[in-house]
């Protein structure tokens, strides 16, 4: 039975044609949170993009529903993956309501106009997210814990069947981190959507996540639940001395 | 917002109209000066005010910098260098060769400079340091260009010391055609690119995830801007601070980002910062201000509040 969303083979993941972590095997499957963890410059960033397309892979492959990323158009991409990512967005003047709309932008004609059910996705999404009351406010003017639910429900406007988030809990305090990890756990369950993020925040992820993928410092590339992870002893390998 | 659009209009017809029917030597109806000198003015006031606003927004954009212009990122002087340079070298052809050389010269000379700074950012310069790199290579061209200034024989001179100052009359009825031509063409495609530019106002990353190409439209962006700045130096001589106070007077104007808003607005700002110019000039007749000068008065302090507005925020 194969009903992988992503596979990863052999994928070997750099920038500038260097590689950075290489052998990479894993699959994702509908619904599953996976928490990608690792010492800083370990690459995780880079996996994530990656995954989303925003860099190109060094070597190996990277198959959606059984074929090849490359087959696929951006267009068709943005539809299956979308992203939050730790760049600063410094947009004045743009509404909440305005940039969660161009989440639609994959789906919406030349000019970007919604239609109907654009615009009842765009609600519902804010609805799901929480920050319907925040529609008319400006990006520019919210928190941070707001402006993170922001860029997620934006991600969200794209249904994808993947979403993807870098260090989504950085800069957030630690009552804003729980209510976000809450928050992906219910996306996940009511969309059935598979949710890769990368995070240092192992006490509070382990409870709330299916799957651990540990990028080693020893290149290895590790995978396993996170009660898996404590008894064989990886996190005390990788995360103590 | 349509309302402030509308409004923005209104003030286009009524100052065009003024200019029209007024001008150094006082009001006339006169057919002949209307025609002959007062249209062409007006007409390029309109397109070249309105495309170097625009060159400005698609920059800002493009390089996620709200302080990227076309004068502060050394476009328009790269692109004044080449035609100072084609101007100087290219005596004794024929004119039609002599205009389009110049035009396409100065399209290169845009296009190179363009190329420099995506050259730079790819190899992550911050935000900061390209503007920095922006003015120097302004200098660097203002350089050049001074040195082949005191090499030119007394006739060039003449004609570049004129180009130089930056005016909008410089454009003569003949060459209104090909001018207005060549402007329509570097900024109408510009509206087929909406969707993407509010893509992109996130950040090139967030455009890309949405399905923009970016090779592709990167290509498209600096094309266009290398164009429509390119037209406005061959004909007008470099002209500032319109193309990077625009797009935050328009902003400012509508409190609003989204672009199928946005771009008529600043495209009007740019007009009107262009008339503002040009009447300072037609009602203090004996005083010969150059319209640079003026902007220049206008244009910094704009931007000093803008900085200071933003003081809180790492650029």
């Amino acid at each position: 039975m194969k009903n992988n969303l992503l596979e990863l083979q052999n994928l070997s993941i750099g920038f500038n044609k260097k590689s950075l972590f290489e052998n990479i095997n894993a699959q994702v499957s509908k619904g599953m949170i996976i928490a990608l963890m690792g010492a800083n410059g370990a690459g995780k960033s880079c996996l994530l993009k990656t995954l989303a397309h925003l860099i190109a892979p060094i070597g190996g492959d990277i198959k959606i529903h059984d074929k090849s990323i490359n087959v696929f158009s951006s267009q068709e991409l943005a539809r299956f993956i979308s992203i939050v990512l730790t760049e600063k967005i410094q947009v004045d003047f743009l509404k909440v309501v305005e940039l969660i709309s161009l989440g639609r932008s994959p789906y919406t004609n030349w000019l970007g106009d919604l239609n109907n059910s654009d615009k009842k996705i765009v609600s519902q999404v804010m609805d799901q997210v929480g920050v319907f009351d925040l529609a008319e406010h400006f990006y520019s003017d919210l928190s941070d814990g707001q402006k993170q639910k922001v860029l997620i429900a934006r991600a969200l406007a794209q249904q994808p069947e993947i979403l993807i988030l870098d260090e989504p809990t950085t800069y957030l305090d630690i009552p804003s981190k729980v209510e976000l990890l809450k928050l992906l756990q219910k996306i996940s369950k009511e969309s059935n959507m598979a949710i890769i993020m990368s995070s240092h925040d192992l006490d509070l992820i382990e409870s709330k996540v299916d799957e651990i993928w540990l990028m080693g410092k020893d290149g290895s590339f590790n995978i396993g639940s996170p009660e898996n992870c404590r008894s064989t002893g990886l996190f005390d390998k990788h995360f103590y001395f | 917002m349509i309302f402030k659009n509308i409004l923005l209009l209104i003030l286009i017809l009524l100052l065009a109209f003024f200019l029209l029917v007024y001008g150094e030597t006082g009001f006339s109806l006169e057919p002949s000066i209307i025609w002959e000198l007062r249209l062409p003015k007006v007409l390029v006031c309109m397109f070249a005010g309105g495309m170097l606003a625009v060159a400005g927004l698609l920059m800002q954009i493009f390089f996620q910098n709200p302080l990227a212009g076309p004068d502060v990122l050394g476009v328009s002087a790269g692109s004044s260098l080449f035609v100072a340079f084609w101007m100087m070298a290219s005596v004794g052809f024929s004119q039609t060769f002599l205009d389009w050389g110049g035009s396409m010269m100065s399209f290169l000379g845009a296009i190179f400079v363009f190329s420099i700074l995506i050259f730079f950012v790819h190899k992550n310069m911050s935000r900061v340091s390209l503007i920095i790199t922006g003015l120097l290579i302004s200098s660097f061209a203002s350089s050049g260009i001074s040195i082949l200034v005191n090499m030119s024989q007394a006739l060039q001179l003449k004609n570049y010391l004129a180009w130089s100052m930056g005016s909008f009359r410089n454009v003569t009825s003949p060459d209104l055609p090909r001018f207005i031509l060549l402007s329509v063409a570097a900024t109408l495609p510009v509206l087929f690119f909406i969707k993407s530019l509010n893509q992109f106002l996130l950040s090139e990353n967030y455009a890309k995830s949405m399905g923009v190409h970016i090779k592709r439209i990167r290509v498209i962006f600096i094309t266009l801007a290398a164009l429509q700045i390119s037209v406005v130096t061959f004909f007008c001589g470099p002209i500032g601070f319109i193309g990077i106070i625009s797009p935050h007077l328009a902003r400012q104007f509508l409190k609003c980002s989204q672009l199928k808003i946005l771009l008529p607005a600043v495209f009007c700002i740019g007009i009107l910062l262009a008339f503002v110019a040009e009447l300072i000039i037609v009602l203090n007749p004996t005083w010969s201000i150059s319209v640079n000068a003026i902007l220049g008065l206008i244009g910094a302090p704009v931007i000093v509040i803008y900085l200071y507005r933003q003081r809180h925020l790492s650029v």
